[in-house]
């Protein structure tokens, strides 16, 4: 090899691990600027907190168009992965990522029935709402 | 270029390596620090907790010694209060109730280290009787792996 293909060579060895080390960073920026995990916590916690506030009888209906904007981003396959309840543990998770979810305790004895996402039609204004209904503990039967 | 010169230049390579990794690793921890923030919830839930036991306690005339009484009228869970959280009930300044990790002392600790319970303390009169109730919460969310229930407990 000539010393100017040798010394080229080397160049775009150079060149290429940088624009490698490059698209890595950006990659992990990009994901981690829209904050999936951040938002998968506060949504967590502040759905538990409704949860310990609410009576038998109760129907809840949330707000939750920020977090179905971030499941969308990160490729979640449906909105309805998104959020879940698991009555037997007292426990409600949300997944704004794929992988994993972040899940949360309540200590209120109640059950969590029927959630449902009620998707916004299109129009100006509307956004998605998370419902679910608050019942007695059923966990017996 | 002749051979020292050569030399030089091939030993730059792993410094380059070194570099890059230095930055990556930077722009890694610098990211999860302003992204990764944490949202302290605990000393809501103790304060949600103290109120629902507080507003019970006054209505309905309870054996403050007995947590299953407790878990029964005033609907709370009592086996999550014990894993997650703290709860202490004296009665003229006398033990009568406690589940959950901690003391008075931990709740005091708690700005200082995230795992100690962050407490809200309330004061109540019953039958003549002063009684004090002490909650706290030490949770933090927990992350799981998708579509299985193995709790994998984040360090935050």
């Amino acid at each position: 090899m000539k010393k100017g293909e040798q010394i080229l060579a080397e160049n775009v060895i150079y060149v290429i691990i940088l624009v490698l080390a490059l698209l890595i960073m950006f990659l992990h920026i990009k994901q981690q600027s829209n904050g999936a995990a951040l938002w998968e916590d506060y949504y967590t916690k502040e759905i538990s907190r409704i949860i310990n506030l609410a009576s038998p009888g109760e129907e809840i209906a949330l707000d939750v168009h920020k977090a179905t904007e971030i499941a969308q981003k990160n490729n979640i396959p449906s909105f309805s992965e998104i959020f879940s309840f698991d009555n037997k543990e007292n426990e409600v998770c949300v997944k704004l990522s794929t992988g994993k979810k972040t899940c949360y305790k309540y200590f209120n004895e109640i059950d969590v029935i029927e959630p449902g996402l009620q998707l916004a039609s299109g129009s100006e204004g509307e956004t998605n709402i998370l419902t679910f209904k608050i019942t007695e503990v059923q966990k017996d039967e | 270029m002749n051979k020292k010169a050569q030399l030089g230049d091939h030993t730059m390579f792993p410094m380059f390596l070194i570099f890059i990794i230095i930055i990556a690793v930077g722009i890694a921890i610098g990211i999860n620090s302003f992204f990764g923030a944490k949202y302290d919830f605990r000393h809501i839930d103790s304060e949600i907790l103290n109120n629902i036991l507080k507003e019970c306690l006054l209505n309905n005339n309870l054996n403050l010694s007995d947590a299953k009484e407790i878990q029964e009228t005033c609907k709370v869970n009592i086996q999550i209060i014990q894993d997650e959280m703290l709860l202490i009930i004296k009665q003229e300044e006398k033990q009568v109730l406690k589940l959950g990790r901690g003391d008075e002392t931990s709740c005091e600790l708690a700005e200082k280290n995230e795992n100690f319970p962050k407490c809200t303390i309330s004061e109540i009169t019953l039958s003549n009787k002063k009684a004090k109730i002490i909650t706290g919460s030490s949770q933090w969310s927990k992350q799981k792996l998708a579509g299985t229930n193995t709790a994998e407990e984040a360090a935050r």
